[in-house]
């Protein structure tokens, strides 16, 4: 039996996907904090340094290791439905060498938010018309507040979805004793049975696509934003 | 026949998303009109929006690091006209006790010393900004918004609710 399924640690996450993750809860927290305590200085460029993250992520999602990329993890909707619907609640069945077809929907489904939210909060106007976003000087200021608004809307959304997300690690902790956190920390799980042939990309090409995306919000922010 | 069976698919699921977002848009509708009507209470609306933004004219003229006075100016003598008529739209029963959808606190009507006192300051303050628009010096400009900036948000902290 043993000798059949073989248990081995096996590398599952690069290091780029795990360091942005873990920037990105830390950078939520502080875009929170920073709206809640009026630091708008430090809200903005809390959000640049989001966009910056979610731009890297986009892109690596096209060039970076093989459990990065959209092409692994987006399966079609009979493939969702057949996971839902046999595998996700049956512990010791199969697991998935990164997301699984469900989870990298949700993966999409943050990003948009993210992506949406900062483009909002480009737009954002305060409610005495005196601070706002780099590109609120090109709106009137009722459609300002209405992204400023929405931009409070899509952030209750954005917790929802971070709840689901909590909430479906504790449930692959609890139902199929998976460890998800300790994989996103450490980059690598328990695996049993054929190993999955994973290629990893260099965290180098990970650099350069994070300066090139710093860069380009650097440039239209600095060029056509006005603070 | 597999692709139009897929393109009906394609369509019918599409409904469903429409009819889910209008669903979902009518709720938020529903939400956002509930409260009664009170005509000082949109009165009072419409002279902050107005507020709002001409003071986001003011702003977005400083940013530019170059202020078109043209815009500069009538949008600072708004603020001076409209910030004094503040005074006139808080009276007794305009509050939340209205029904009317206001973030209006109950804290203006029992601590109207202290909320006079914040809306004296923002009328000065508008005042003094309306006097310097006319001569074009940006430090002063953005000194006197910056002022007037901090009278808004001095009296919201204690007295609108977020």
């Amino acid at each position: 039996m043993a000798a059949m399924f073989p248990t081995a640690r096996i590398r599952l996450w690069d290091l780029p996907v795990r360091l942005f993750h873990w920037a990105l809860v830390a950078l939520i927290v502080c875009a929170w904090w920073t709206a809640e305590n009026h630091l708008i200085s430090w809200h903005r460029l809390t959000g640049y340094t989001i966009l910056t993250l979610v731009l890297f992520r986009i892109v690596w999602g096209f060039v970076g290791s093989t459990t990065a990329r959209f092409s692994h993890f987006l399966r079609g909707p009979g493939a969702v439905g057949a996971y839902v619907g046999g595998h996700m609640f049956r512990r010791g069945s199969p697991g998935h060498a990164g997301h699984n077809p469900l989870g990298g929907w949700s993966v999409v489904a943050m990003l948009g938010l993210l992506l949406l939210q900062v483009l909002l909060g480009f737009f954002s106007v305060d409610v005495d018309g005196l601070e706002s976003g780099p590109f609120a000087y090109l709106v009137s200021f009722d459609t300002g507040r209405w992204a400023a608004e929405t931009h409070e809307l899509v952030f209750n959304l954005l917790l929802a979805l971070i709840g689901l997300h909590v909430l479906a690690i504790l449930f692959y902790r609890v139902v199929r004793g998976e460890n998800l956190v300790g994989a996103m920390v450490s980059g690598s799980r328990r695996w049993t049975g054929t190993a999955p042939i994973l290629r990893f990309t260099s965290p180098l090409l990970a650099l350069v696509v994070l300066a090139g995306a710093a860069l380009l919000v650097w440039a239209v922010v600095g060029l056509f934003g006005k603070v | 026949m597999e692709g139009m069976k897929m393109a009906g698919s394609r369509v019918k699921s599409g409904m469903r998303i429409a009819i889910v977002l209008a669903l979902v848009a009518g709720g938020l509708a529903a939400c956002s009109e509930s409260g009664t009507e009170n005509a000082t209470v949109t009165e009072r609306k419409a002279n902050f929006k107005a507020i709002g933004g001409a003071f986001k004219i003011v702003t977005d003229e400083i940013k530019t690091g170059n202020p078109d006075l043209e815009k500069v100016r009538p949008a600072a003598h708004e603020l001076a006209t409209r910030t004094a008529l503040i005074k006139d739209y808080f009276p007794a029963g305009s509050g939340p006790e209205s029904g009317a959808k206001t973030k209006a606190k109950a804290a203006i009507w029992t601590n109207q010393a202290e909320f006079a006192k914040h809306r004296d300051a923002a009328v000065a303050a508008a005042a003094e900004l309306d006097s310097v628009a006319g001569k074009g010096d940006l430090a002063e400009l953005t000194r006197g918004s910056e002022a007037l900036g901090k009278t808004c948000k001095d009296c919201h902290t204690p007295f609108r609710e977020k």
